[in-house]
C-alpha cells in the first residue's frame, strides 16, 4: 500500500482542524445524555433527564431556514440542522454521537436523528480491514449528524419559562 | 389593611331570601363531623392510574407470557416495548433490540395504547362534582379499635375505621400490538400463545389484573424493494379497566376516612313549655 496511510490522514486532519478552529470557527455544545442516571419508563420517556458535562466542539453547520408550522395550537418553529464534526475530534473527547443527543447552537437546542458516518478516506477504514497488509491504511474522516430543533423545556439544560 | 372578602351567596340561599326566610340556615353541604385529618394516619390512598393498566400489559407479556422464539439454534426472548419511544431511550437505553448500528433486530412486539372509552354499564360515581357512590374499605386495626373491659363497662363498641373511595371510572381500554419477526414459524408461536391467553385476567397478581381479550391477529408477510422481509401480525387487546385517579379534583373524594359509632345515648329532657324548645 503506498497511500492514504496514518501520515497522510494526519495531514488532512491537522489541515480540517485548522480550518475548523481558526478559520470557520463555528462552536456547538454536545450534550451527551446519562444513561445511569436518568430513569426511562414504561413508554421509553424520562421525565427528568441527566446529561454529562456539555464538551465544546467546532464543527461546520448546514443551517436550514426557520419553518413555520400551524398546528392546532397555532404557529410552531421549526428548524434543521446539520452539524459535521471531525472524526479525530471526538475520539479526543471520548464522545460518540447517538440518535437522541441534543446539540446546542445559539442558545437552541437540537435533538439528533441521524448519524452519517460516510466520508472515508480513500474509500477505507483501517478499523475493519480484512487483511494485514491494508492495516493503517484509510481512515473515517467525519460524522454528520443531521438535527431538528427540539423543545429546550423538554431538555431542561436551561430555564426557557 | 385588607378585609376577608364576603363568601358568595349561593343558589339556595338567595332563593330563600327571595321568600323572605332566614338563608342563615341552608345546608351548604358541609359537615364538620366528616371532616377528618388524613395527617397521622399511614393508610396510603387506593389509585389506579392509566398507568397502572398498561404496566399490567407489560408486566403479563414479560413474566407470565414471556414469548420465545428460536433462531440460528438459541433461543431468543421476545422484548416488548411501548410504541413510539423517545429518540435516545430506543436508541441508546433499549439497545437491547438493536445491533451496535442501530438497526432493529426481530423479534419484537410492539404495543401502545389506542382508544380508551368509557363503559357505563358498570357501576357509576354519578357525579364527578360531588360523588354520590362509594367503595367503603375498613381498616384491619385501628388504635381506636382497643377494647377492653373498660369499654365492656361502659357500653361502648369498638370504633371501626373506614376508608370510602369513589366508584372507579370503569373503562374499555383497546391496545394495539404488533408481532415482528424475521420468520412466520416464530410469528405463529408467539400468536399462539397470546391466544392462549386471551380472555383471561392480565397483570400482576400482587397489584391490579385486568380482563384482556384479543379477537382478530392479522398476519403478513412484507417483502419491500431495498429492505429486509418481515412478518407482521397485528392484533388489538381489548381490556376491561377502571381508574381511580389521584387527579387534584378527585382527591377528596377518594380519601375519606370516617369512624363507626361507638355508642349511642339517649337521654331524656323535659320543658314545661312547648315554646322553649
Amino acid at each position: 500500500m503506498l497511500f492514504g496511510s496514518n501520515r497522510d490522514f494526519d495531514l488532512l486532519v491537522n489541515i480540517n482542524r485548522e480550518l475548523l478552529k481558526d478559520i470557520v470557527e463555528q462552536e456547538i455544545l454536545y450534550h451527551k445524555l446519562s444513561l445511569e442516571d436518568t430513569d426511562v419508563n414504561l413508554y421509553g420517556e424520562a421525565m427528568q433527564k441527566s446529561f454529562w458535562n456539555a464538551v465544546k466542539l467546532n464543527c461546520l453547520i448546514t443551517r436550514g431556514d426557520q419553518v413555520i408550522d400551524i398546528q392546532e395550537f397555532g404557529p410552531d418553529l421549526g428548524r434543521e440542522a446539520s452539524f459535521a464534526f471531525l472524526r479525530p475530534d471526538l475520539e479526543d473527547v471520548s464522545v460518540v454521537p447517538e440518535v437522541g443527543d441534543i446539540v446546542q447552537w445559539h442558545n437552541d437546542f437540537y435533538e439528533v436523528d441521524t448519524v452519517r458516518e460516510n466520508q472515508l478516506f480513500l474509500g477505507r477504514d483501517k478499523s475493519y480491514n480484512l487483511t494485514s497488509a491494508t492495516s493503517g491504511f484509510g481512515s473515517s474522516l467525519s460524522i454528520i449528524v443531521d438535527c431538528h430543533l427540539t423543545r429546550a423545556d423538554k431538555v431542561g439544560i436551561s430555564e426557557v419559562r | 389593611m385588607a378585609e376577608n372578602t364576603p363568601l358568595p351567596k349561593t343558589q339556595d340561599q338567595l332563593s330563600q331570601e327571595s321568600l323572605g326566610l332566614d338563608s342563615s340556615t341552608v345546608d351548604q353541604g358541609i359537615v364538620r363531623a366528616n371532616q377528618l385529618s388524613r395527617l397521622t394516619d399511614n393508610v396510603e390512598n387506593l389509585t389506579i392510574g392509566i398507568k397502572d393498566i398498561d404496566e399490567a400489559i407489560y408486566y403479563y407479556f414479560n413474566e407470565v407470557l414471556k414469548p420465545q422464539v428460536s433462531q440460528n439454534g438459541k433461543v431468543i426472548n421476545v422484548p416488548l416495548v411501548y410504541g413510539s419511544p423517545e429518540r435516545w431511550a430506543a436508541m441508546q437505553k433499549d439497545g437491547y433490540y438493536r445491533d451496535k448500528n442501530g438497526k432493529m433486530q426481530a423479534p419484537l412486539i410492539v404495543f401502545r395504547r389506542d382508544s380508551i372509552e368509557k363503559n357505563r354499564n358498570l357501576g357509576n360515581k354519578l357525579d364527578g362534582n360531588k360523588p354520590i357512590n362509594y367503595g367503603v374499605f375498613e381498616k384491619k386495626f385501628s388504635n381506636k379499635n382497643i377494647y377492653d373491659k373498660f369499654g365492656v363497662l361502659n357500653n361502648r363498641k369498638p370504633v371501626k375505621e373506614y376508608y370510602a373511595v369513589a366508584i372507579p371510572d370503569y373503562v374499555n381500554i383497546v391496545y394495539g400490538c404488533v408481532i415482528f419477526t424475521d420468520y412466520m414459524e416464530q410469528n405463529n408461536k408467539i400468536i399462539e400463545g397470546i391466544n392462549f391467553a386471551s380472555d383471561s385476567y392480565w397483570g400482576n397478581p400482587s397489584k391490579f389484573r385486568f380482563r384482556a381479550m384479543i379477537d382478530t391477529y392479522t398476519t403478513s408477510a412484507e417483502i419491500v424493494q431495498g429492505n429486509d422481509r418481515i412478518i407482521k401480525t397485528e392484533f388489538n387487546i381489548n381490556l376491561l379497566g377502571h381508574i381511580v385517579t389521584d387527579a387534584i379534583n378527585a382527591q377528596a373524594y377518594n380519601s375519606k376516612k370516617s369512624y363507626s359509632k361507638a355508642a349511642v345515648k339517649v337521654t331524656t329532657e323535659v320543658v314545661g313549655n312547648i315554646n322553649d324548645i
